[in-house]
Formats: structure tokens, C-alpha cells, sequence
């Protein structure tokens, strides 16, 4: 073993790997901070560059580029409220708070350092851990799934400030957007209107961009005023005071580690639904539960820990048994299959130099970002710097350029401004974003776990609680939903006491 | 004007509802002699009623018991200006159906210079910065990244793109 890793070491910290590395740090950090370019869209353009390099400067460049662009979107989510990536939307009106304090520095610090802990845990827990973890995910059935799922939309619906009631139909109306195209199971076209461009569904990275940069952008002009949005803000000691800040959080962070860990090993659970759990449990175990969503410290670090963390965690079921944990990993997966490195148990015994080389990657990234991050919040300056009205139009074409990049189709482009419409008219009736987008993306998931369990049951309900895990996170999502009855029971109560 | 208020609001997502549920249900059948119970419509129409029975509630019940304070937190201080979402709106759409005869620079060029004299900008200079950010995105995406970005009135001077 020891050879093993001394030879991956050796390829790693070669002059060559250590600029692709190098490079890749650079262009993640770019992709993330620019709103409407996601972590995920970092990957998938790194793959023609890679297809020229051997599997572990190939792999680590992936990994690199998918955990700085990771903390890299939390800059315009502090900095303009716009999440660079989805991952970063749970906390970004805490962020922006903060901002609005003229306490950027420290929003943005707490992210950077939490965002290098969280993923240096996640690396550490897939080096040791990563066989026995990768068991425990292994034996879910489609129950344990549909709860899982369910239990990341039901929190992110119910965790917005406001009516939950506006929470249920943003994720009614996403998961309903999730269902356009071919139905996975019966192979018949849902919803489609004859559109050729229709019948593969909504792709993912429009729809962001549309909801999340469109939208703003939308918002920016129809404001009087639009020289308010921008708040100017000194950004310098990025580290000063994070020690006791970090010290005084550690619950979140541990919280936000060993959750978005274990998140990120269920397949199909990604760093997006870490950040909102970790975020909503946060909340609900906080002292002051009063403050999140308006610049909660705790919340940004909980979360901020817990989507990196996610990110090295999902490579546990990726390399040991294949599966991948989101859409990153996926892609990772395809490109190791390219290079004739095939995921999966035998992965440790025919390839175990490649193995150790990303696992040292990841730690090595981590490690990387506190510096490279913190020059890049330094560059996030000069986005406040410019004024809104200047770079507004730029960054609207980003987001054409940038949805149009992802297929190649102009098609994308028209649901970028589609679903930038459908954004800013949500926001305007105070609907949340958030469980719209979770909806889209977890919606295939639910459904076919879902139907699969059914079938599974013949139809009986009861057999979605037969299992211990399936059971458990099915007690929690419910009582989840029923907790704002039981609120307004008790006020309905104590109201009644009162006359 | 984009704010409907939350009984208006609650009607529009019922309805969406009812028309989901009613083209769920003329969906095909599930097949028969498969062991598939459920059809493509199963799941939408499931759906098709969360949302009627969430609209129904921010319509009814919703505003009787929330609205005082819904009132004084929401109370918009400002109307939106149309002006600039519609030109927003036109600009894309102009991309949209335009930027493959052309091109992605001169589109891109104009596009960025109506924006920026819109946000108060001379003629001048946002013509000049309009270039060059067109240029340096062009550049980026292009020969960087290589999406094939359309290159329309240029395409005589492709070799030098």
C-alpha cells in the first residue's frame, strides 16, 4: 500500500500535474464566480482537455476545478446575491446580508475556510472510510430513496421564510418541469408540444441560469433605482478574526462536515441538497433560528462545510461501486471509463495508484483553495468595483454564451430566458426559488423511486416504512410537513387561552 | 404589475393545476400485461392536485389568516419600470433569432452598447467597451473553450477569427 501511495504521490507532485492542477484551480474559480457557470458546467468543459492527459492528472483537474468552483460561487451569491452555483443558494441571503453590514470580508472568509475544512473532512472520510460507507449506501432500496429525496425537497420547501403553502407550489410547479420530456419508465413523451427540443427534457444548466442570473438581471432593470442593489464594501481581512469565528461556530462545521459527507456518499444526493439540509437542521437546532436568512454565521458555515464536504464525499460510491453521487462524479465516471479505468470494486486492485492520486488530489485542492480563494475574493472586488449598470450587460451575455455552451443549441438559450421570466415573476410574488430548482433536479429521481416502490408494494403504502432507514427518514420528512399545523394549532390555542 | 397578490396568485396555480391533471389524464394507459401499474400520467396528475390543493389554500385560507402582516412586510414601495426588462427581453430574443446571420461579435457589440447607454453610459464609450468585452468573450468561449459561437457577417474574415 505504501508503494502505492508513494508512486501516486510521485505522479501527483510532478511539475506537470501540479499545473494542470494549478490551471485548473484558476478556471473553476473563474466558472464558479460568474454567475449562471456551475461547478457542474466547469467539469463537463474540462472534459476535452482532459481527454489528452492519463487518468490522474485528468481526474485531479476535475476534482480541482468542481471544489474551487464550488467555493468560488459563493463570491457573487455574497457579493450580488446571484449564487454562482446551486449549491450556494441555500445561504446566499445570509451572505448578501452580511454583505449589506459591510461584514463581506467575514461572509466570504467563513465560506473560504469553511468550504477547505468541509472538503479536506470529505477527503479524509473517503480515503479511510470509503469501502464500509460505500456498503451502507449500496443497501437502499428505492424506499430509502424516494424518502431521501423527498426529505431534500420537503426541507428546502419548508425552510424558506414565509408561507410554506408558497414553498409547495414552487416545488409542485419544478417537479412538473422535471416531467417534460421522455417518461423513463414508459418511454412515452410527456408534455411536450411536439417540440423535438422538448422531448429530452429541460436541460439543467439553462434553467439556472434562467432562475438565477436571468432573473436578477430582470429585477436590476425593472428597479427606480437601480444604483441601490450594489453595496460598496472594503474587502480586506478575509482571515482576521476567522479563528474566533470558526472557534465559536464549530458545531456547525462539524455538523456541516459529517452531514454533507454522509449526503454526498448517497448516490444521487449531491452537494446541493447538503448545503440545504445542513443548512435547515442548522436552523432548526439553533439558538437563534431568528437570524438565518438575514446574515446567520452559523447557517453560512454549516452549509458552506457541508456542499464541499458533499463534493469529496460523492466520489465514495463513485469509485468503489460505480454509481455516481451527482452530476459531477458522473461525468468523472465517464471520463475514467474513457481512459480504461473502470470504476468499481476491482478499482483498488487494477488501478490502485490512480485511486491514491485522487485522494491526494482532493486534499491537495482543499489545501490550494485557502490561498487561490482568497486572491480570488480579492479579484471579487473589482466586480464591486464596477458598476451594476456596466456590468449587468455583460454578464447577460455570459448567460446567453454560457447556456448556449452547454449543448451547443440556441435552444438553450430561449429556456434560459423562458425560465428568467418564470424566475422573476415567482420572486415577485414572494414564491421561493430554491424548491423549484430542487424540484427539476430531483424530480426523475423521485419519480421513478417512487413508481418503482409502488410497484414493489403493489401499491400498498405501508411498505414505504417497512424498512428501518426507509421508516426513519420517512418519520422525519412527515413530521416536517406536518410541523406547520402543529404551529398553527398552538397559536390557534394559545390565541383562544388569550380571549 | 408582475405582482398578482396572493388570492389572484393562488387561482393562476390552481388552474395550472387543473390543466396539468386534465393532459396527465390523456396521457396512454399504462400497458397492459406488464407489470407496470402505473402510466407516463401517474405522476404528473399526482402533482397536477399538490398544486390545485396549494392554490386553493393561498387563495382562501391563506390571505384571511396572514394578510395583515403580508400587507405591512410587503407593502411595495415602488412600481417596477417595464422599460428595461422589456429591453432586456427584446435583446435576447434578438439573439435568439438573429445571431446565427449575424454573428456573435457584431450582435453581441450592439446588444452591449444599447444596455450600457440605457444604464446612462456615452455613446463613445460604451461602443468602444462593447467591442471589447464582445472581443475577450468571443476569444474565451471560442478558441478557448471552443464553442462554436456563430461568427454571421464575419464569416468572409473566419480564417483571421
Amino acid at each position: 500500500m505504501m508503494a502505492n501511495i508513494l508512486a501516486a504521490a510521485a505522479e501527483l507532485f510532478s511539475p506537470y500535474v501540479l499545473a494542470v492542477i494549478l490551471g485548473s484551480a484558476v478556471f473553476g474559480l473563474f466558472l464558479g464566480a460568474v454567475p449562471g457557470l456551475t461547478a457542474t458546467m466547469a467539469t463537463a468543459l474540462l472534459v476535452p482537455v482532459t481527454f489528452y492527459m492519463d487518468p490522474v492528472p485528468a481526474v485531479a483537474a476535475m476534482v480541482t476545478a468542481s471544489a474551487m468552483a464550488m467555493f468560488a460561487g459563493d463570491i457573487p451569491s455574497a457579493l450580488l446575491r446571484m449564487p454562482g452555483t446551486p449549491a450556494s443558494a441555500a445561504y446566499t441571503d445570509d451572505a448578501y446580508s452580511l454583505t449589506k453590514k459591510g461584514l463581506a470580508h467575514v461572509s466570504l472568509g467563513i465560506c473560504l475556510l469553511t468550504s477547505a475544512i468541509g472538503g479536506i473532512f470529505g477527503a479524509l472520510v473517503l480515503s479511510v472510510f470509503a469501502p464500509p460507507l460505500a456498503a451502507i449506501a449500496l443497501k437502499f432500496s428505492s424506499f430509502e430513496y424516494f424518502w431521501l429525496c423527498l426529505l431534500g425537497l420537503t426541507t428546502s420547501a419548508f425552510i424558506m421564510q414565509g408561507s410554506p403553502i408558497k414553498g409547495i407550489i414552487s416545488l409542485s410547479l419544478g417537479l412538473l418541469v422535471s416531467t417534460i420530456g421522455i417518461d423513463p419508465v414508459s418511454g412515452v413523451p410527456r408534455f411536450t408540444f411536439d417540440s423535438p427540443a422538448l422531448i429530452g427534457g429541460v436541460s439543467l444548466v439553462p434553467v439556472m441560469i434562467g432562475v438565477f442570473a436571468v432573473a436578477e438581471i430582470f429585477r436590476f432593470y425593472a428597479r427606480r433605482n437601480p444604483q441601490l442593489a450594489l453595496e460598496q464594501v472594503e474587502l480586506k481581512g478575509v482571515f482576521s478574526g476567522q479563528i474566533r469565528i470558526l472557534w465559536r461556530q464549530r458545531r456547525a462545521i462539524a455538523q456541516g462536515n459529517v452531514l454533507g459527507t454522509m449526503i454526498g456518499i448517497v448516490p444521487g444526493a449531491g452537494a446541493d441538497i447538503a448545503a440545504w439540509v445542513s443548512y435547515s437542521l442548522a436552523k432548526k437546532f439553533s439558538k437563534d433560528p431568528q437570524d438565518y436568512g438575514r446574515g446567520s454565521q452559523e447557517g453560512l458555515a454549516a452549509a458552506g462545510a457541508a456542499n464541499n464536504a458533499a463534493v469529496s464525499g460523492a466520489y465514495v460510491p463513485a469509485l468503489v461501486f460505480g454509481i455516481p453521487g451527482d452530476a459531477i462524479t458522473a461525468i468523472v465516471i465517464g471520463v475514467l471509463f474513457m481512459k480504461g479505468v473502470n470504476p468499481g470494486p476491482t478499482i483498488f486492485l487494477n488501478n490502485p495508484v490512480t485511486v491514491y492520486g485522487i485522494f491526494m488530489a482532493f486534499i491537495l485542492a482543499n489545501l490550494l483553495m485557502i490561498p487561490l480563494g482568497w486572491a480570488a475574493i480579492r479579484c471579487g472586488r473589482m466586480i464591486l468595483k464596477v458598476k451594476l449598470p456596466i456590468l449587468m450587460p455583460i454578464i447577460l451575455v455570459f448567460c446567453m454564451v454560457g447556456s448556449f455552451a452547454v449543448e451547443n443549441t440556441i435552444t438553450a438559450v430561449g429556456a434560459a430566458l423562458a425560465f428568467g421570466v418564470v424566475g422573476y415573476v415567482m420572486e415577485e410574488n414572494g414564491i421561493p426559488i430554491a424548491p423549484f430548482v430542487l424540484g427539476i433536479v430531483l424530480g426523475p429521481l423521485v419519480e421513478q423511486n417512487f413508481l418503482t416502490s409502488m410497484m414493489k408494494s403493489g401499491g400498498s403504502l405501508l411498505a414505504f416504512f417497512d424498512r428501518p432507514i426507509a421508516a426513519s427518514l420517512g418519520a422525519i420528512t412527515l413530521l416536517i410537513w406536518i410541523s406547520p399545523l402543529i404551529s398553527m394549532l398552538r397559536r390557534r390555542q394559545s390565541a383562544s387561552r388569550e380571549t | 404589475m408582475t405582482n398578482l397578490g396572493d388570492r389572484r396568485l393562488g387561482l393562476l396555480v390552481a388552474v395550472v393545476g387543473i390543466v396539468i391533471i386534465y393532459m396527465s389524464l390523456q396521457l396512454p394507459e399504462p400497458m397492459s400485461g406488464t407489470h407496470i401499474a402505473y402510466g407516463p400520467g401517474f405522476f404528473p396528475a399526482l402533482l397536477g392536485v399538490a398544486a390545485v390543493v396549494a392554490g386553493v389554500t393561498l387563495a382562501i385560507v391563506q390571505p384571511s389568516a396572514e394578510q395583515n402582516e403580508d400587507e405591512d412586510a410587503a407593502a411595495p414601495a415602488e412600481t417596477p419600470r417595464l422599460g428595461g426588462p422589456v429591453l432586456v427581453l427584446l435583446a435576447v430574443l434578438s439573439y435568439i433569432y438573429l445571431s446565427d446571420l449575424i454573428g456573435f461579435i457584431p450582435l453581441a457589440t450592439a446588444t452591449l452598447a444599447i444596455l450600457l447607454m440605457f444604464g446612462g453610459m456615452r455613446f463613445p464609450k460604451a461602443i468602444a467597451l462593447s467591442l471589447l468585452a464582445s472581443i475577450l468573450i468571443y476569444l474565451m468561449f471560442s478558441k478557448g473553450l471552443l464553442v462554436p459561437l456563430p461568427r454571421g457577417l464575419l464569416q468572409p474574415w473566419a480564417l483571421w477569427l
